[in-house]
């Protein structure tokens, strides 16, 4: 009994009224997490479409790869109207290092020529050069023990600009398309 | 066979509502605030907000919590610059306040809150992110425990403070972020192992990975590793072995300070080779010190909750008596 009231005494004990709350809490938490944990969310219903932060799973990463397998990525090719010509590699220029390229790749595929624009016209400001071509090439890498090496290069798509586009833009809105100020196809 | 709702009732009260350090938790609430606080300045925070008050709101898609969190704002809808402006000065000043524990709850509880809605405005905008989420949860816990009750103005300035370290309140945060980052790792290893089943650890698989990301991002580390096919053999099983068997220690938290050295290892690695910044993750294994602490201390550590019971005791007759004292000699 005596130990009894001593381990009573011992700390600062919880009220009937805040453990249940609080029994609530943890438990609300730990079953919503446990769910979305597994990835089940994306199975049930209106959750499908409902986007649960900070209740998410961490499948990250997840797909395997195998020798031989290959790695996609897009090279933009553009030239002027003079004898220059630059190349720009999103797999290797780190100022387009951000730039999600699939959206350039639809835009040159249906021909959206106000998107290209926007996007050549930043480096015709980097360059100098008054850019009249674009070509986006798909490069693909093939995956050995050793790394990944590259292996075929196609011309997916190619873009006449129009000869006005190079005196568009305004100056401070485009220096890098991973600029936050970058603007969309929509605002120009 | 009746269902022993008592017996597992009694359980549930004596896994979460175990007396727990104040210190511990004290401890939590500075590391979290501190990084939360770091995370603010130095990791392009305001550049993110900016970046998202350029999105056009048509095209915003807000998460759910949103919704939820942002009514006192006026929906999702109704925030723009200047209210995320608003929103994140009480987020810096509630975060100094709960950093030096004045006002703790309600400073701890409005810093949360800042921290919810400026993130998930954040992602209304733009692809979702991970590292953030464990904190939020853990901010919002820090919130309803007594996390001011050590190490802050509230306990300095308030007079006649329970003179013992422990309360019922204290250990519920700890274990709940335990939890959650097991979880969050178990979910890891599994997507992997169900989606890419045991190829994940052929070594070409974080190969591929690191090369796309380290290329693009121009980390050399990484793509170092993407041409070491051994070295990615190897650090894939340990990957897995690390995420699959980290809820070990919610059962053994005696393990704890190997899953935190090899926790801090893996995110230390996964930033440099891809890029990723878990760091917040890093910041989370603080709810384990308690565990590392009695390693470090294991000759000392050999308490009972008799033993406890008894320290509190004369540390609550000392501090009675003291009080008897200082009134006998006034």
């Amino acid at each position: 009994m005596g130990s009894m009231t001593m381990t009573m005494s011992a700390h600062k004990e919880c009220s009937p009224v805040a453990k249940i709350f609080l029994s609530g809490v943890i438990a609300a938490v730990l079953g919503v997490q446990g769910i979305a944990s597994t990835g089940a969310f994306v199975k049930m219903g209106w959750l499908e479409r409902t986007d649960t932060w900070p209740f998410i799973d961490y499948a990250l990463f997840r797909e395997a790869y195998h020798g031989g397998d290959g790695v996609k990525t897009w090279k933009v090719q553009a030239r002027g109207e003079a004898s220059a010509s630059i190349v720009l590699d999103p797999l290797t220029d780190p100022t387009i290092g951000h730039l999600d390229v699939r959206d350039l790749t639809s835009s040159l595929l249906q021909h959206d020529t106000r998107a290209a624009q926007a996007w050549c016209d930043g480096y015709r400001m980097e360059t100098g050069v008054n850019l009249t071509r674009l070509q986006l090439i798909e490069l693909e890498y093939r995956l050995d023990r050793t790394g990944f090496h590259l292996e075929t290069e196609v011309v997916t798509a190619s873009l006449d600009l129009p000869a006005h586009a190079s005196t568009q833009g305004p100056l401070a809105s485009i220096s890098t398309p991973g600029n936050p100020s970058w603007p969309s196809p929509q605002e120009r | 066979m009746a269902f022993p709702t008592r017996a597992l009732a009694q359980a549930w009260d004596r896994y979460w509502f175990r007396p727990g350090s104040l210190k511990d938790l004290a401890l939590m609430r500075v590391v979290l605030v501190a990084f939360q606080l770091a995370w603010m300045a130095l990791a392009n925070f305001e550049s993110r907000l900016d970046a998202r008050a350029a999105v056009d709101s048509t095209t915003a898609d807000p998460p759910f919590i949103l919704t939820c969190v942002s009514w006192p704002l006026g929906g999702p809808g109704a925030i723009d610059s200047a209210t995320v402006g608003y929103v994140l000065a009480a987020g810096w000043i509630s975060g100094v306040l709960s950093l030096v524990g004045a006002f703790t709850r309600t400073s701890l509880a409005l810093f949360a809150w800042t921290q919810v809605v400026l993130i998930a405005w954040i992602y209304s905008g733009c692809r979702l992110q991970h590292p953030e989420a464990l904190m939020a949860i853990a901010l919002c816990s820090l919130a309803l425990a007594p996390s001011g009750a050590r190490w802050s103005l509230d306990s300095r300035l308030r007079s006649g403070a329970h003179p013992c370290d422990r309360s019922a309140q204290a250990a519920w945060p700890l274990l709940l972020v335990r939890w959650m980052l097991a979880f969050a790792y178990l979910s890891a290893a599994w997507s992997k192992l169900v989606t890419g089943g045991w190829d994940w650890v052929n070594g070409y698989t974080l190969q591929y990975f690191t090369f796309v990301k380290a290329k693009a991002l121009g980390l050399g580390t990484g793509i170092w590793i993407s041409e070491q096919h051994e070295v990615a053999t190897l650090l894939s099983m340990a990957t897995i072995l690390f995420e699959g068997l980290f809820f070990v220690v919610l059962v053994a938290p005696r393990l704890a300070a190997y899953f935190v050295f090899a926790g801090a290892l893996l995110h230390a690695g996964i930033w440099m080779t891809i890029g990723a910044p878990f760091f917040q993750f890093v910041a989370l294994y603080v709810v384990f010190w308690p565990e590392i602490a009695k390693r470090r201390n294991r000759p000392l550590a050999v308490t009972t909750p008799e033993r406890n019971a008894v320290v509190c005791r004369l540390l609550a007759q000392r501090h009675f008596l003291g009080a008897r004292a200082e009134r006998d000699a006034l």
